[in-house]
């Protein structure tokens, strides 16, 4: 009934566990009972949690990520101090089983569930303000993003209490990571929980990339774009190439951990190095994912703290897309030891270290904008300069490792480790802590406390020195990683050295956290009248602050880079209002929440293996998306009445406060709306681009495929079991469904119901028997002996063959929907645009069967 | 990417008609049916089979871009267009460094 | 500028502490006093790699320093233009610059990656010594086919000789790493990797296993001696001496997870137990070279490390 889960999973015999959750439990219920007490809920629920407002979803991923940073924080803190105090042989206070999951968790929870919400969160405030637009692309499925990330946060930290985590090192090598070695739960929280929020990583990587294209104001061509806005662009660039690969990679594991298939297994044809390639494909874009905002920070806050021009501005943009281009060819350093030979290691070290010159002009650019400015050395500043410092040290030992022949005596030691936490924490936490100080006063109308902020940064850069610089050392003294035991003396002294270096950092957060609370007290004191606290250069300090909901009355005009130094120099100064309009925003909406909520069923079930559990709330999460597509109401006016109302108090409230007003004149005030006019294009666009990332998915299934395909494992290879006549068949009645479908989007454009629904239907049918002889197929070669687990070669053709069979009958599914949707309502704009997105679905599934029945059936037989 | 079915068709009118599948479908049907041929009836030696399978099944996938998916180098779609490239960009890289790696990495492991 | 100079202060502070912290550990960094020559060459690496970078990385330093003294905005008299972001030369010298390190590094690298490869022998008048290397949870079996001895975390080989390793694993991923005598390799199930090191001076050197395995893998060392000559052949005659056999029963007991297994010695070792280990494993690199010797039974295949 309840699967593997039973009452034992509760760690009862763990101290440390329970005392966690104790106190976990007391904030928890603190939190909740003070929220009633002071009758929030609705106010809660009202405008944050189903809210679609990127600033609103902004600030509520930043709040996750600081709650995952003290417990991924405290991680650190434990493993830490079982080094110090294990280092002359005894045990520490940690038994190992749980030392070896801190060091998972912590790696996990720090990259995933601290460094990416961090970042989108900061994307999502501040993006659509640089580029003067009202939201993002797809609102509703921006707040679908946060909440799935929230299910996969909830089910790590569930893992806690209920279960365990993995004990695999944050990649979660096989056949380690496999059901023979880890046959617990932990390994499947970590994989459906790195999948769930995946899939809303992946949708904000979407997001923010259609955005970025297609919604920035009149004049803001890319090349004036700001550079922190060019560094998301060519972020959601890498999310959407690199996070299908883990998708895939966490699926093919699943497979072999649920349904005993052998992708990355020792026995029967498995490949575990496949597994590692794989996973470090998707690694190293996504380390970029998480610097390059960072560095797009930097330079938006040297730029304007040195009040001067951003150096280099083209320079810098051509860098961040080299980077972003490279990143793609640089992953194999992370196991040079697997032992790929000479020619691979040599190229792929040659790459890694030519990334390393446009991430040098990076530094350069910033230096030399500071270079005859004047520097104000407020918190934003000092987190740059000690960024620019910090991070060197980090490039120049990974420029280190990528020697091959020095990684080989370096890789998993210590070494690693003070590199990587180098660039992570000396660029992209540093990038992020600075970016939060910075547009902390945007988003919630007042400045933070500076003496706290600077208290802070000096804390932290102490302390990361002292709590990563012995490591470089210890590297060099024979250290390796991931040791939760062992005898070495000489060890000590740094061990205890990196003790004190992260207690320093704990103050440094303890400063924050005090900062957090002063500030609040004090926020009239520190209230941002103006909207430019920082005598700001780009669109987003031209908004109120907070901004309102719509961001901008009139979408401004831009001129150049700088756009909002550009128009303060131009004398403008005050608002000239004469005509508000009526604004076009989405709805808020629950059913980000209700999704979160399924998610995290689904997950949860998922672990524990309670079947009935995963069905239903999977068939729940389909039923929310069909629910979702009848809502006609997702969108409203905002009245052209309330817009003046808005703007008016602003008005007042600045003249009260007799500050000059720093508003920006909209020196062309009839402008062309941008964004929902053309809504059936951008959802056109965005689906166009979410199958180029299924494209990327099917990929590494195909790549898996070809790399296992001759591992038969003593059973039937391809001549033996396929037989072509069957799936020439097969592949007409695809072909056939495809010219159908094209002659109900013909009746579609002539408006015509009728023809449309019966070429729908043939399609449908078509599509069926597709699937039906499919079926056959498997049902076959499963009751002679050749299903999936018989050898490698069939787990790889189960799977990618049935991985496009599953889209198909998603798309069959889809297209009864539309069938029905459309009988009911006719070729409506909605409709017609869905009619249109499943086309493209229809043939996408086309063209990735022509690569199927090229690459499995005949390449397999000649 | 279909610009011929949209209410606000930005791509103008529509380009695609009956004969424009009709066509495609032939075509496709064509470069479905010599590599099935191909390799039912081997007559040729297995490399050169192999390089026409595949040539015909690059050109059935451009044949369903441009037939059925009316990809073309109008403006409108030139970011489609683009994502396009680079996706595939990506997905060479992937594939064919991966299977260089794995290649020489299964070699190296043999012993020999 | 309170800040600034705090800052300078802290910066210099920290590089001295830098500085004293290497004095004080300087003899004790294993990387950096090799005892053998693969080591030394990857020392030699790392060394000449950061001299290079520290071309790039120092001005940044400096140039952190002083612009953020000499252009802080209290310091009226610094020039300030606000207008100037642009210079060619300024772009030529940062981009190429580090391009140049990069192509110098670039191609150290293509040459000492060659070099270096774990597969390639080590040039030497002296035959070498060939081990197998088992790794296996959570010891290390050591198997040396052409003495037909093995011995559990305790590995022998004289002075200024090649050792060939040929390394495998039974069981999760693993690396097998010598820190003082040079690189690492990965143990892996059903598959074979090759390392080749030399001990130019004698001594005893730790052993790890440098990939997390599982729970024993904190206790996964062992003690590598490097004996002259004379003391190799004692080793190897009291490993002969020893009472225990490696047969098909040993192996499975030897097997059994443990954790910091003491050293043991065996006297003799079924032969092709290396290998049968590897065929064991049905994985993709299971070649058909592989299928043929198993189904032929009746096929003798030459001793030594080539199995």
């Amino acid at each position: 009934m309840f699967g593997k889960l039973s009452w034992d999973a509760i760690p009862l015999d763990e101290p440390i566990i329970m005392y966690t959750l104790a106190v976990v439990g007391l904030i928890g219920i603190g939190g909740v009972g003070a929220i009633t007490y002071k009758r929030k809920w609705t106010y809660l629920w009202k405008e944050w949690f189903t809210s679609v407002d990127h600033k609103r979803i902004g600030v509520m991923y930043i709040v996750v990520a600081l709650v995952m940073l003290l417990r991924g924080f405290a991680d650190a803190l434990m493993m830490r101090t079982q080094q110090a105090m294990a280092s002359d042989g005894s045990p520490g206070y940690l038994p190992p089983e749980h030392y070896d999951q801190i060091f998972t968790a912590h790696g996990v929870i720090m990259i995933f569930f601290m460094a990416m919400p961090f970042v989108v969160g900061l994307m999502n405030i501040v993006v659509p303000l640089q580029i003067g637009a009202r939201d993002v692309a797809y609102p509703f499925l921006n707040a679908v993003s946060f909440w799935l990330f929230v299910s996969g946060a909830l089910l790590v930290n569930i893992s806690l209490g209920i279960g365990e985590f993995a004990r695999t090192g944050w990649v979660a090598y096989p056949p380690l990571s496999g059901i023979g070695y880890s046959p617990g739960v932990g390994v499947d929280y970590y994989i459906w929980s790195l999948q769930i929020s995946g899939i809303g990583t992946l949708l904000t990587g979407l997001n923010f990339f259609v955005t970025v294209l297609k919604m920035r104001t009149t004049g803001m061509t890319l090349f004036r774009m700001p550079v922190f806005t060019w560094t998301v662009l060519c972020t959601s660039i890498l999310i959407l190439a690199a996070f299908p690969i883990l998708t895939a990679t966490l699926f093919m594991l699943s497979l072999d951990r649920y349904l005993g298939m052998h992708f990355f297994t020792n026995e029967m044809g498995g490949n575990p190095m496949m597994y590692i390639n794989l996973i470090w494909a998707w690694g190293h874009p996504e380390v970029y994912i998480l610097i390059l905002p960072a560095f797009g920070i930097f330079s938006e806050v040297a730029s304007t703290f040195s009040r001067k021009r951003l150096f280099g501005y083209h320079s810098l943009v051509w860098a961040t897309i080299v980077i972003t281009v490279l990143s793609f060819i640089v992953w194999v350093h992370h196991f040079f030891t697997m032992g790929a030979g000479p020619n691979v290691n040599a190229f792929f070290g040659i790459m890694t270290m030519i990334i390393a010159v446009p991430t040098g002009v990076k530094i350069f650019t910033w230096l030399f904008t500071m270079y005859r400015g004047r520097v104000r050395f407020e918190t934003p500043m000092l987190w740059t300069v000690g960024f620019i410092v910090t991070f060197s040290i980090g490039g120049m030992t990974g420029v280190l490792l990528a020697v091959p022949g020095a990684d080989f005596l370096l890789h998993n030691s210590l070494f690693l480790i003070a590199h990587f936490h180098n660039v992570i924490i000396g660029g992209a936490v540093f990038g992020y802590l600075c970016g939060l100080t910075y547009w902390f006063p945007k988003a919630f109308g007042f400045k933070l406390y500076d003496p706290l902020g600077r208290a802070a940064f000096w804390c932290w850069l102490a302390g990361f020195y002292f709590a990563f610089m012995p490591s470089y050392f210890l590297g060099f003294m024979g250290m390796t990683r991931r040791l939760n035991h062992f005898n070495v003396p000489e060890w000590r002294p740094f061990l205890l050295l990196e003790m004190v270096g992260v207690l320093i950092i704990l103050c440094g957060v303890a400063c924050q956290v005090m900062q957090l609370v002063v500030s609040i007290r004090k926020r009239h004191e520190n209230r941002d009248h103006t909207g430019d606290p920082w005598d700001g250069r780009t669109l987003e300090w031209a908004t109120a602050s907070p901004p309102p909901f719509y961001n901008f009355a009139e979408q401004p005009v831009v001129h150049g880079i700088d756009a909002y130094w550009g128009m303060k120099e131009r004398g403008v100064k005050t608002l000239i209002e004469a005509d508000f309009r009526k604004i076009h925003m989405p709805c808020n909406t629950s059913l980000g929440v209700v999704i979160g909520v399924l998610s995290t069923v689904l997950g949860f079930a998922l672990v524990w293996h309670i079947w009935w559990l995963v069905i239903t709330s999977l068939l729940a999460t389909v039923a929310v998306l069909v629910v979702r597509s009848y809502d006609q109401h997702t969108e409203y006016y905002v009245t052209a009445e309330e817009v003046e109302r808005v703007e008016t108090e602003r008005r007042q409230l600045m003249a009260e406060a007799r500050t000059m007003s720093h508003i920006v004149l909209n020196e062309s005030v009839h402008q062309q709306e941008h964004g929902y006019e053309d809504a059936g294009s951008l959802s056109l666009f965005g689906f166009w681009i979410y199958l180029m990332t299924d494209c990327i998915l099917f990929a590494t299934l195909f790549a898996t495929y070809a790399v296992l395909g001759q591992a038969v494992a003593g059973g039937p290879s391809a001549a033996d079991i396929f037989e072509l006549p069957y799936v020439l068949a097969e592949t007409f009645l695809l072909l056939f469904s495809s010219i159908t479908y094209g002659y109900a989007m013909l009746a579609n454009h002539r408006k015509d119901k009728r023809r449309v629904l019966q070429w729908l239907g043939i399609t449908f049918v078509l599509g069926l028997g597709f699937l039906a002889m499919e079926i056959n197929e498997f049902h076959h070669l499963i009751a002679e002996g050749y299903g999936p687990q018989r050898s490698a070669f069939l787990t790889g053709f189960f799977t990618l063959v049935g991985t496009h069979g599953l889209h198909v009958l998603v798309g069959l599914v889809w297209m009864a929907l539309l069938m029905i949707q459309v009988q009911q309502r006719g070729l409506c704009c909605v409709n017609s645009t869905r009619l249109s997105c499943l086309s493209l679905f229809w043939h996408f599934l086309d063209i990735v069967w022509v690569c199927v029945f090229t690459v499995v059936y005949l390449f397999g037989v000649i | 990417m279909s610009s011929e079915s949209q209410v606000h068709s930005s791509a103008g009118a529509s380009q695609s008609s009956h004969k424009t599948y009709n066509i495609g479908f032939v075509l496709a049907a064509l470069l479905t049916l010599i590599p099935f041929a191909l390799a039912l009836y081997p007559s040729l030696s297995r490399s050169v089979t192999f390089l026409l399978i595949l040539i015909c099944a690059v050109i059935q996938i451009l044949v369903h871009m441009v037939f059925f998916l009316h990809l073309t180098t109008a403006r409108e779609q030139r970011w489609s267009l683009v994502a396009l490239v680079f996706t595939v960009v990506i997905i060479v890289l992937l594939v064919g460094l991966s299977l260089w790696i794995m290649y020489y990495v299964h070699y190296n492991m043999l012993g020999l | 500028m309170a800040n600034v100079s705090t800052k300078g202060t802290r910066l210099l502070g920290l590089m001295l502490l830098g500085l004293v912290m290497l004095q004080v550990a300087g003899c004790d960094m294993v990387l950096f006093n090799p005892k053998g020559q693969v080591g030394l060459e990857q020392r030699n690496l790392i060394i000449l790699a950061t001299l290079l970078m520290l071309i790039v990385v120092v001005p940044v330093m400096i140039m952190a320093l002083v612009f953020s003294v000499h252009y802080r905005s209290s310091n009226e008299k610094a020039r300030y233009t606000p207008e100037w972001s642009h210079s060619r030369a300024i772009e030529a010298v940062v981009w190429g610059v580090p391009l140049v390190i990069i192509i110098v590094l670039g191609i150290v690298t293509w040459r000492s990656t060659h070099a270096l490869d774990p597969y390639r022998p080590l040039e030497s008048d002296k035959p070498s010594v060939k081990v197998q290397v088992i790794a296996t949870d959570w010891k290390w079996l050591f198997v040396y086919p052409e003495l037909g001895i093995a011995s559990v975390n305790e590995l022998a080989m004289p002075v200024d000789t090649p050792v060939d390793f040929r390394v495998t694993a039974d069981g999760a991923i693993t690396s097998f790493f010598i820190p003082a005598l040079g690189g690492q390799i990965y143990a892996m199930a059903g598959m074979q990797t090759q390392l080749h090191l030399i001990a130019n001076h004698p001594g005893t050197y730790t052993g790890i296993a440098a990939n997390y395995n599982g729970p024993g893998f904190s206790d996964m060392h062992f003690k590598a001696l490097a004996l002259d000559q004379a003391g190799f052949d004692a080793w190897v005659a009291k490993v002969r001496s020893s009472e225990r056999q490696l047969d098909p029963d040993g192996y499975a007991r030897l097997a059994k997870p443990s954790v910091a297994h003491p050293v043991e010695h065996y006297a003799a070792v079924t032969p092709q137990l290396f290998q049968s280990l590897i065929d064991k494993y049905q994985g993709v690199n299971r070649s058909r070279e592989v299928e043929r010797r198993l189904s032929d039974p009746q096929g003798e295949t030459p001793q030594g490390s080539k199995e």
